[in-house]
Order: structure tokens, then C-alpha cells, then sequence
């Protein structure tokens, strides 16, 4: 308890210091392969993607990404087993933001694909199961986590199946494949408009203090009418750009045709960064979120207050800033390398894949984005819609989610005995 | 920072394009052997070599795109589009530019030219033959556009249509190489009898050309309807 009055600020601080650090690794790795999409698609230039990221990544942390922040903060961790050692929970939660930020670093020099959620879930059930107890560790949210980071792939895969099959029957399986796809694609931008607009109503309005009431019956309705409305915008707006698409020679021909799915990019990539950020700020956000909250309210954990949201601002402005200073070179090089993945199936990996994310989101779970648009990949690729998978790559995939978890576990456990000895 | 990103590594580079550009390398051998008759009959040796390297250059291409190939389609690779039937299909192609080669090499090392009198049959053979390369080349194309569509039945219609016309090219060069045969008999007298055991194996070499053309296509049908 002393600990938290006499080094509170130093602790904060520390929280602070991390939390960025992890940010910024977010926004310079993990972006990448949610923006890399369009940009190897040639549906945004670089700098289009990158204003995109920047604005829509701050928009889905700041307005949907509160619930997979809370699960972080206080949802791993069973807040009875440590009423009478607050500072405890402090220290865990800075050495796992410093052990999953240190295990990226190095799986990102060794070049493995490591999940940043992975990293940050495992290093905080790490530290709670070894450095405090078995019993500190919500079992039963944990096994909520490992199913959804099995089931999120699966449903981002056949979300993007069913997609890229109805792109099939509807526009490219007809003569008049242009005429068709202008017809139909305002259809998908609809529905980009939607999901974003129902997470944010639902989960994001009440910390900006905005209420709304349509008198619909339930917030649910209420939220359904608006959402509907916001998705005939975008896809008026949508349908406005399509009218200016300029085609060269055979009007059907798959280049034209790929213009039209072109424009649709640009708003699932929106889609896709809005998701991720509502998803992967968390993972930074979270542990700072709990270190802020026991400290300010003298050690009392899980205290009603809520949750501090310029902790959010905190996380995004990372993830804005990683992008700028080097989350835009991978995209560069991930653009460079996925030409494969032209847009009519880019749109449906990015926009099976930003649903998923949007969806665990809204329910707080957190997941990985990155582990989501491959599994969304892969279905476009059982509907045909790709070439070439290197399957040994998704198995790659797979070990380094398995090996991350005791690793992020391991260096937690180090870095929560390290930072016991210093404070306690 | 070293960064792997998972995403691009989950994809590989498309090999039907790559078949393409194989497909189109073989094409261009096959395509100088026109020329190369030419310069032959004409007695003109010295440009008849120098095609002749031509040819066996892009032979040289093809097989490097081939081995590119074939090392760009590993076990793990989960395709759109069987891997035996890429393979076969770069087989078959290959085996045009090969026959191109060696009917240059034949023709060029023992400086055997044609009986004037039968030129015109045999550019005209020639030229069939060619198309019907071009036309398998057409066909291969078209399976890769069939892949940018998402197999489509209307791309699959497009590539029924080039195949059958393949098969019609190739129908009418058998009949030209029969009708050179027999006048080849004709003059039998006038040419010694190795070369004229040589001119006989050099038009089933130039015919077999357009079976393998057909052959490609063939394999481009299966892909394609696979």
C-alpha cells in the first residue's frame, strides 16, 4: 500500500512510458498487414493508406476500443484474490506490458510472426499464475480468450468465403460484369458502413458523453435504424465515386472490372484499421488502464470508477506515431510483395476479417487481427479466389502463437520478480 | 528490424503467370523457325546460323522459366489448380521449344535444305504449325484470365472455343505434312537417300510442333474445367 502513495508517480509514469512503447510497436508492425492489403492491391497509394490508418486506427481505439481494454485491465486477472495487495497487480501489469514488448522486439528481429495479443495475454496470465497465485488467474475468461483465437479465424474464413462466393454469382459469373459490379458494390460498402456504426453506437457513444434515443424500444433497435442510415451514406458516397471510375478499352474486362472492387478497398481498408484499432489498442492500453486506475484510487482494485480515457488517446497516439516513424515501411514492403491479392478479394478478406475483429471487440474479446485476415485469406482461397497459399507459412503462424504464450509467460514472470525486488 | 510480415508470406506469387511467361518464351522459339526455313532454303547458311543460336537461346530461357517453375510449386503450396497439371503443362510446353531446337540443329548440321519445288508447301506447313502454337499460347493465357475471374463459366466457354480451335489447326497441319510426304516421295530420286531419311524426320518433327500444341491446350482444358 505504501509503495502505491510513496512511488505513485514514478510508477505512472513508467505505465506510461511502456504503454507507448508498446503502441508504437503496434503501429510499426501490426498496421502493416491490416493496410498492406490495399496497398498491394493498388485500391490506396502509400500516403492514402497511411492517412487512412492514422485517422480510422484513432477512431476505432478511441470509440471501440474500451471493451477489450477493460478485459485486459480486469477481466484476466480476478480483482477479489488482490484487494489486499494492490501494488502487486501494478507490478504485473508493467512487467508484462515490458515482457510482451520485449518478446515482440525480438520475434520481430528473428522474423517470426508473432501476435502482439498473444504476447500481452500470456505475459499477464504469466505473472498472475506464477508471481501471485493459480487462483489469481480468471480461468474461465482465459479459455473465453484461447477459444476465440481459435474461433476467429474460422468465422473471418467463411465470412469471407460467403463473401467472394455471392461476388461470384452476383457480378464476375455474368457478361455484364461491370454493370453488375457498380450495381452490387454499393451493397458491401453498406455494409462496411453499418458495422462500424453499430460497434461505435453500442460500445462508443456513452464515454463521449453522447445519448441517444430514437424511442426505438431497445438501444439495440435504436442503434440498428441509425446504423442502416449510416450505411446508405457510405453507399450513396460510394456509388458517387463508382460513377467516376474511368475505363479503358472492353468495358468488362477484368482490369475495369477490378477498378469498381478498387473503390470498395477503400472502405473496407477504412473498415479494417477501425477494427484493429478497436481491437490491438488494448493490448497496450489495458495494462496502463489498470496501473492508472489502482494507483489514482490509492489501491483499491477494480475501483467503480471509470475507466480512464485518456489512456485511450495514450494508446492511439502510439499507434499513430509507430505508423509514421516506421509502421509505413512495412506496408511499402508487404504492398510490394501481395500484387496477388487484387481487389475483389481483398475486399472480402478485409471486410470478413474487420467484421470478426469489430464483433470481438464489442464483446471484449481480445484477438489477433493479424491471424484473422490470414484465416480470411485462406477462405478466399477455398473459393478459388487465389492462386497460390504457402501453407507451411500458416503453419509458421500457428507454432509461433503456440510458443509465444509460454514466452510472453516466461519474461513476465522474470521482469514481475525484478520490479518486486526494486519497489517492494 | 527485420520484420516478417505473415500476411505476404501466406500468399505465393501466382504460377499460372509464371506458365504464361513460359508458355509465350516457347512461342517465340517456335516462331523463328519460319525464318529459319527461310534463310535455309534460300542457301543463305550463315543467317541460318545465326537463327539457329537465336533459337537455341530462348530455348535456354524457356528451361530457366521452366525450372522456375518448378521451383516456385512446392509441396505446401495450396493452389486454385492442380500441381500435376502445371507440371504436365509446363512439360508439354517445353517440348515445342525443344522440338524448334532440334529441327534447327538437324537442318543446320548437315546444311539439308528442302527440294525447291516443295517450298511452298513447306512454309506454308510451317505457318500452320506456328499458328497452332499461338493458339495453344492463346489458350494458356486465357486459363490465367480464367483464374482473375474466379473460374467463371463464361471464361471456361471462351477457353472451350480456343481449344477447339487448336485442335482444328492441328487437324489441318497433319494433312499438309501427308501431302508433303508424298511429294517428297517424288523426288526421291533426285536427293541422296540419308537426306531424304533426314528431310522425312524433319516434317514429323515440325509436325509434332502442333501435337504438343495441342497437348497444352488440352492441359489448359483440364486446368481450366478442373
Amino acid at each position: 500500500m505504501e509503495v502505491l502513495a510513496s512511488h505513485g508517480f514514478i510508477l505512472l509514469a513508467l505505465a506510461c512510458v511502456f504503454g507507448l512503447f508498446m503502441a508504437w510497436g503496434i503501429g510499426a508492425n501490426d498496421v502493416a498487414n491490416a493496410m498492406g492489403t490495399s496497398v498491394g492491391s493498388r485500391a490506396l497509394t502509400l500516403k492514402q493508406a497511411i492517412l487512412v490508418a492514422a485517422v480510422f486506427e484513432f477512431a476505432g481505439a478511441y470509440l471501440a476500443g474500451g471493451e477489450v481494454t477493460s478485459t485486459i485491465r480486469k477481466g484476466i486477472i480476478d480483482p477479489a484474490v488482490l484487494t489486499d495487495t494492490p501494488e502487486l497487480l501494478v507490478f504485473g501489469m508493467l512487467s508484462a506490458l515490458l515482457a510482451a514488448a520485449t518478446w515482440l522486439l525480438i520475434a520481430s528481429m528473428r522474423g517470426w510472426p508473432v501476435s502482439t495479443t498473444h504476447s500481452i495475454v500470456g505475459a499477464i496470465v504469466g505473472f498472475a499464475a506464477v508471481g501471485i497465485s493459480v487462483e489469481a488467474v480468471a480461468w474461465g475468461k482465459v479459455g473465453t480468450i484461447a477459444a476465440s483465437w481459435v474461433v476467429s479465424p474460422l468465422l473471418a474464413g467463411s465470412m469471407s468465403f460467403a463473401l467472394f462466393i455471392s461476388v461470384k454469382n452476383l457480378i464476375l459469373d455474368h457478361e455484364n460484369t461491370f454493370e453488375r459490379a457498380r450495381q452490387y458494390v454499393p451493397v458491401y460498402m453498406w455494409m462496411v458502413g453499418f458495422m462500424i456504426s453499430m460497434v461505435t453506437l453500442l460500445k462508443g457513444l456513452k464515454h463521449i458523453g453522447v445519448d441517444f434515443d430514437l424511442g426505438m424500444g431497445s438501444k439495440f433497435t435504436n442503434a440498428m435504424v441509425v446504423s442502416a442510415a449510416v450505411g446508405l451514406v457510405v453507399a450513396f458516397l460510394g456509388s458517387v465515386l463508382l460513377r467516376r471510375i474511368k475505363v479503358d478499352g472492353d468495358i468488362n474486362s477484368v482490369d475495369n472490372v477490378e477498378k469498381v472492387f478498387g473503390i470498395l478497398m477503400i472502405f473496407t481498408a477504412c473498415g479494417m484499421a477501425f477494427a484493429h484499432g478497436s481491437n490491438d489498442v488494448a493490448n497496450a492500453v489495458g495494462p496502463v488502464a489498470a496501473v492508472v486506475s489502482t494507483v489514482q484510487s490509492g489501491g483499491i482494485i477494480g475501483a467503480k470508477s471509470a475507466m480512464p480515457w485518456w489512456v485511450l488517446g495514450i494508446g492511439a497516439a502510439g499507434i499513430v506515431v509507430g505508423l509514421a516513424t516506421y509502421g509505413w515501411r512495412v506496408i511499402q514492403t508487404i504492398g510490394r510483395k501481395i500484387t496477388e491479392l487484387t481487389p475483389s478479394r481483398g475486399f472480402a478478406a478485409e471486410l470478413a476479417a474487420a467484421s470478426t475483429v469489430v464483433l470481438a471487440s464489442a464483446t471484449g474479446l481480445p484477438i489477433s487481427t493479424t491471424h484473422t485476415l490470414v484465416g480470411a485469406v485462406l477462405g478466399v482461397g477455398l473459393a478459388r479466389g487465389v492462386e497460390a497459399l504457402h501453407l507451411p507459412t500458416v503453419g509458421a503462424i500457428i507454432t509461433s502463437w503456440v510458443v509465444t504464450l509460454p514466452a510472453g509467460a516466461g519474461l513476465a514472470v522474470i521482469f514481475f520478480y525484478v520490479l518486486s525486488a526494486i519497489f517492494g | 528490424m527485420a520484420v516478417k510480415p505473415a500476411l505476404s508470406d501466406v500468399l505465393s506469387s501466382s504460377p499460372l503467370s509464371i506458365m504464361e511467361r513460359h508458355a509465350e518464351a516457347c512461342l517465340s522459339c517456335v516462331a523463328r523457325l519460319g525464318p529459319y526455313f527461310e534463310a535455309a532454303q534460300g542457301g543463305h547458311w550463315g543467317k541460318a546460323e545465326k537463327l539457329q543460336l537465336e533459337i537455341a537461346r530462348l530455348e535456354g530461357i524457356a528451361d530457366e522459366i521452366k525450372l522456375d517453375v518448378r521451383k516456385n510449386l512446392p509441396r505446401g503450396l495450396w493452389m486454385s489448380v492442380s500441381r500435376p497439371d502445371l507440371l504436365e503443362l509446363v512439360r508439354m510446353q517445353d517440348k515445342m521449344a525443344n522440338e524448334t531446337k532440334d529441327i534447327a540443329g538437324i537442318s543446320l548440321g548437315r546444311q539439308l535444305a528442302f527440294p525447291s519445288k516443295l517450298e511452298k508447301s513447306l512454309f506454308k506447313f510451317i505457318a500452320t504449325v506456328t499458328e497452332a502454337a499461338e493458339k495453344a499460347v492463346e489458350v494458356v493465357s486465357a486459363t490465367r484470365e480464367l483464374s482473375r475471374s474466379a473460374f467463371g463459366a463464361r471464361q471456361v466457354t471462351v477457353i472451350m472455343t480456343k481449344s477447339v480451335t487448336v485442335e482444328k489447326i492441328e487437324r489441318r497441319s497433319d494433312e499438309l505434312q501427308s501431302k508433303l510426304r508424298a511429294k517428297l516421295r517424288q523426288h526421291e530420286e533426285t536427293i541422296s537417300p540419308v537426306d531424304a531419311i533426314f528431310l522425312y524426320q524433319l516434317l514429323t518433327n515440325i509436325g509434332e510442333i502442333a501435337d504438343h500444341a495441342e497437348k497444352v491446350s488440352h492441359r489448359a482444358q483440364i486446368i481450366a474445367a478442373s
